[in-house]
């Protein structure tokens, strides 16, 4: 936990040393033409090499989004992404195919994503024959890769629907893989899985990212999973950066309002729960309002005050743990009150 | 077959006291046994989950209760009472006057089961006209407000003209929720009913699940692949596997007496909040076997790490689990000959799984 916080401190810092991977600043996207609104409003984060980065949130919070506009599946309308130093944002055509070995991708379906006529051997291959690999090369990358994530032997000349949900799910992180990417962005990997099979994929992502070094943008809802798998959580709201903090800092000290709600309301197995669910009033807006906080309507804390309703807070370091940002006017004033353990009605 | 033969009376007196029960249920598609002999008792009030992952029958359950099995499916066996009285499958009237009058079901997915083309408040008003034909218009109008109310959505005057696209997933799932309520069913069952909904909003749907339980005293039976929720939610758990309960359990002894080794599987491969980072998930290896092949003795052998060359011989006995911190007359019993070895080794070692895998 100690090593965690101080090598945060470098990363922030960013000296020559500990520059980051990448740097994300300011990223704009908006949809929808004439009356277009910003499902991404300038969102900021940095990750470092060998990290895992968690973004969690619900739907409309624009995860997916980003994961797209990061693997530069769509367009991005405004701010950078730099990796290593490359702006991607204004990459086009060879120059973005030449980089794009560089950044993969995991998608949540393992039933659309893969080519159901094509082998599990030839659909690992086939990023490797785009990107130019000597033929010779590929067939021992891939068959190291199957073996990786379990798949070797027999299963390399099946046809996805001869796959479990699982198997699928590891042909598709073997294809992202296998290219060595710098950063590989996991969109709700384990969401189509059954529990049992969650933890498998889980595991063999973070024995690969050992394996190979590699570092992660896992994109998520489910918040066991994340504090579960990322050194470092980001919080997204409305196509902003609530708060962000290290695992162990957002999930034991939420300070946003609607991560201690959020944190609070997932369930959880009876007789491991510590804290009360915090049960949100009202709906989820579909966007931002015009003014203000964009939780303002449903905070338990500033849906009647005054300030929050009209002032937009920006994302800056909390007191306390070093990394810890929140974007909150009243941040800490909303704890989800501790449970008596031994009680169960 | 058994199931066609009428006869039994002397069991009224102990169905009486359930809202719900199901004896020896099974449910076949084709040639193909899916539940294999499933009792479920639900008594008034009460919240009962019923977990499992993709394939396990819990959904066929659910369907088979309501006598809603896709064409090709049917009941083939078991006996099911529903307020006292038993039900005929074969019987469409008799089950057209059960559904939704005395057993509701909710549906996971809010969007493709109300009508887009009509107004919220045309869809709940059917279900009530459904069973009561002479009410008056008024008293129909009333009473949908009355519903939408009682399930959390603010202006209901309003929000009964609207179609379900100007509702969100959340509202869509109460809208529905009022339409299962709509005729006091004694038995609400709920098929995954916030599974596609978010965190916050499945918060809001169990919430108000909870509180209808407290104000109507309909008894909910809760269908979930999500074991923390159904820990969480209910009362008592059945943990199916390959069309058959393997463990029936009271919620608090679920975490740390579960006795079958596939719900301790289940459990650990759980990333529980607050589980430190460094402990390893654990999973189960291999798939489920396939319905149409299963293998000899208990379904689960195959992939158990308890199994002993017995396990596979024959069908596994019903064990009683003796669950301290658990009030008399809860059942807990676990389908495993090893039941009882499972519990004290999760028992005695606390902070590992429990689980003899390296």
């Amino acid at each position: 936990m100690a090593d965690e916080t101080s090598g945060q401190t470098s990363g922030q810092t960013s000296g020559q040393a500990g520059a980051p991977l990448l740097r994300v600043r300011d990223l704009r996207r908006s949809y929808g033409g004439p009356h277009s609104y910003a499902v991404l409003d300038g969102v900021s984060f940095d990750v470092r090499r060998g990290e895992t980065v968690g973004v969690v949130g619900e739907s409309g919070c624009g995860k997916s989004t980003l994961a797209r506009a990061l693997v530069r599946l769509d367009p991005v309308d405004d701010g950078r992404v730099e990796l290593d130093g490359v702006d991607l944002a204004s990459l086009r055509g060879a120059a973005l195919r030449r980089e794009r070995r560089r950044f993969q991708m995991v998608f949540q379906d393992p039933f659309g994503s893969l080519d159901p006529r094509m082998t599990v051997q030839q659909l690992v291959e086939q990023p490797l024959a785009v990107h130019g690999t000597p033929p010779a090369e590929r067939a021992r990358l891939v068959a190291e890769m199957l073996d990786d994530v379990g798949l070797g032997g027999d299963f390399a000349h099946r046809l996805p629907p001869a796959l479990s949900g699982g198997q699928r799910q590891r042909v598709a992180i073997a294809r992202a893989l296998v290219l060595r990417p710098d950063i590989t962005v996991l969109d709700e990997p384990i969401s189509a899985l059954d529990v049992s099979v969650q933890a498998q994929v889980l595991t063999l992502l973070r024995r690969e990212q050992r394996h190979l070094g590699l570092t992660y943008l896992f994109i998520t809802h489910d918040l066991a999973a994340a504090e579960h798998f990322c050194d470092r959580v980001m919080v997204l709201y409305l196509g902003r950066v609530v708060e962000t903090a290290t695992s162990e800092e957002l999930f034991a000290r939420p300070l946003h309002p609607y991560s201690a709600a959020l944190l609070s309301a997932a369930p959880q197995p009876r007789g491991t729960r510590e804290r009360e669910r915090i049960v949100l009033r009202g709906e989820p807006l579909a966007r931002r309002p015009e003014t203000g906080c964009p939780f303002a309507s449903r905070c338990p804390v500033g849906h009647d005050r005054e300030v929050c309703r009209t002032s937009t807070p920006v994302l800056a370091p909390a007191e306390g743990a070093l990394g810890h940002q929140v974007a909150c006017h009243f941040p800490g004033e909303l704890v989800a009150q501790p449970l008596e353990r031994a009680a169960t009605a | 077959m058994s199931t066609s033969v009428s006869a039994p009376s002397d069991r009224s007196a102990r169905s009486d006291r359930s809202a719900l029960s199901a004896e020896g249920l099974r449910v076949a598609y084709g040639d193909v046994e899916v539940v294999r002999g499933v009792d479920l008792v639900v008594r008034p009030g009460e919240k009962v989950g019923v977990v499992g992952e993709s394939g396990c029958g819990k959904s066929t359950v659910a369907l088979a209760l309501m006598g809603l099995l896709a064409s090709g499916g049917a009941v083939t066996g078991g006996v099911v009472s529903v307020a006292g009285g038993r039900v005929d499958y074969r019987d469409e009237k008799a089950l057209d006057r059960m559904r939704g009058s005395q057993l509701s079901l909710v549906f996971q997915d809010p969007l493709t089961s109300l009508d887009p083309v009509k107004t919220i408040g045309s869809q709940i008003a059917e279900a009530l006209r459904r069973h009561n034909p002479r009410m008056s218009r008024a008293a129909v109008r009333a009473r949908c407000a009355e519903l939408l109310t009682a399930v959390g959505v603010p202006e209901p005057e309003r929000r009964l003209r609207q179609y379900p696209h100007e509702f969100s997933g959340g509202m869509r799932q109460r809208a529905l929720i009022a339409i299962a309520v709509a005729n006091d069913p004694a038995v609400l069952i709920a098929d995954e009913p916030t599974t596609a909904l978010d965190v916050t909003t499945q918060a809001q749907v169990v919430e108000l699940l909870d509180s209808l339980v407290d104000r109507l005293g309909v008894a909910v039976v809760l269908v979930t692949h999500d074991i923390g929720l159904v820990s969480e939610f209910c009362d008592r758990v059945m943990v199916m596997y390959a069309g058959r309960v393997v463990e029936e359990v009271p919620s608090a002894a679920l975490f740390d007496g579960a006795a079958h080794p596939y719900t301790r599987a289940l459990l650990g491969s759980l990333p529980v909040p607050g589980r430190p980072r460094s402990d390893d998930l654990t999973w189960i290896p291999g798939a489920p076997p396939p319905l149409a092949a299963l293998p000899a003795g208990c379904s689960f052998a195959p992939r158990c790490t308890w199994a002993q060359p017995e396990c596979s011989a024959g069908q596994p006995p019903r064990v009683v689990v003796p669950s301290p911190g658990t009030t008399t007359g809860e059942v807990h019993v676990a389908e495993c000959r090893r039941a009882l070895e499972v519990v004290a080794s999760s028992r005695s070692d606390e902070s590992t799984e429990g689980e003899p895998r390296g």
